[in-house]
């Protein structure tokens, strides 16, 4: 778990990087992302983490979703 | 945030909930804002970000709400649906705090003798975005401490005494520069003028103050001065730093006749 700035910020790095390595002609201007995770409330702030499916002692945390809109302008 | 121990075992309260997230997109934007300025050629600007989180509902003794988040194979959990607004990148650099226009960058546990304002009280002005010194200052301009401490449940005497701390004189740092072939010594601080125009003594002798400002001094060191202390005296109140004039910044004739350590010896020698 990491905290939700980070996630945002690493994403958003993650895909800006991405997206001009090849240098493709055609232009991003937006984003939408939605994306399963694991969510925990906790000091300070929200913490998230890519869902990890079923534990081996077979609990299950439950998911939730964030959606992120994204321009480039 | 607080956790809710005032609640139930792992509640949060509703609000250090909601104003910890938008603290932590306060983040993303300074974050954002820095990379844009770096020349990246493709950045994106977040426009809208909406959380769908599993939650259980609660209430303190007080009625007020607390959330905590559902645990492994929990079931009946609510869906909390948080949306933050629009943040396009001309709000970004808008909103963003200007870190070089802020009168006293120094972070709010660097004031001296800090005891004044706990961990918790930080915490709360730092929710609410009070990180530096200087925001701290220009808070307690706009509003009474009293309503400061209605607002962000910070005891007055608390508050005073951190802004008293806040207006004493400090030192934060400090750089030899070179006019006209000759060392300078610019020192950075805040409230160095708060009494006009301020003395400075380096290694325990007075200098000339070429040039001086509330965050910023040029002072003209004496030939032999290499290292030690600068004190800067603002009325009552005193700053220290220790300075440094690297050797290659000292005017070749300074350096000319070093003091021999050993007397040479008289012509003939040793008889």
């Amino acid at each position: 778990m990491r905290p939700l700035e980070d996630l945002v910020i690493g994403l958003l790095g993650e895909l800006s990087a991405s997206m001009v390595a090849g240098e493709a002609a055609l232009e991003v201007t937006a984003l939408d992302i939605s994306l399963p995770i694991e969510a925990r409330i906790g000091g300070p702030g929200l913490w998230v983490s890519a869902p990890r499916g079923v534990m081996r002692t077979g609990f299950v945390m439950p998911h939730s979703r964030m959606r992120l809109r994204c321009a480039s302008d | 945030m607080a956790e809710a121990s005032r609640g139930s075992g792992r509640g949060f309260l509703v609000e250090d909930f909601v104003q910890s997230i938008t603290a932590q997109l306060d983040r993303v934007q300074d974050a954002l804002a820095l990379k844009a300025r770096t020349g990246r050629p493709l950045t994106f600007a977040l426009k809208d970000l909406s959380v769908d989180l599993k939650v259980f509902w609660d209430s303190d003794g007080s009625g007020r709400a607390l959330l905590r988040h559902a645990g492994p194979n929990e079931e009946g959990a609510s869906t909390l649906q948080i949306a933050f607004t629009t943040i396009t990148r001309a709000m970004v650099e808008e909103n963003t705090v200007a870190m070089a226009q802020d009168a006293d960058p120094r972070r709010l546990e660097e004031l001296p003798g800090m005891p004044s304002l706990q961990d918790e009280d930080r915490q709360r002005l730092d929710l609410l975005g009070i990180r530096t010194v200087g925001q701290l200052k220009q808070l307690s301009q706009e509003a009474t401490t009293k309503a400061v401490e209605t607002y962000t449940g910070i005891p007055v005497l608390r508050l005073q005494a951190a802004l008293q701390q806040a207006a004493q004189p400090a030192i934060t740092g400090n750089e030899v520069v070179s006019r006209g072939g000759r060392p300078y010594l610019r020192i950075f601080g805040v409230n160095l003028t708060r009494a006009g125009k301020p003395e400075v003594r380096l290694s325990g002798e007075p200098v000339e103050v070429v040039d001086s400002g509330p965050s910023e001094l040029l002072v003209r060191p004496l030939s032999h001065h290499r290292e030690g202390q600068i004190e800067v005296m603002a009325g009552e109140h005193r700053a220290t730093g220790f300075y440094d004039v690297p050797a290659e910044l000292v005017a070749p004739a300074d350096l000319r006749r070093p003091t021999p350590l050993v007397e040479p010896l008289a012509a003939g020698g040793v008889p």
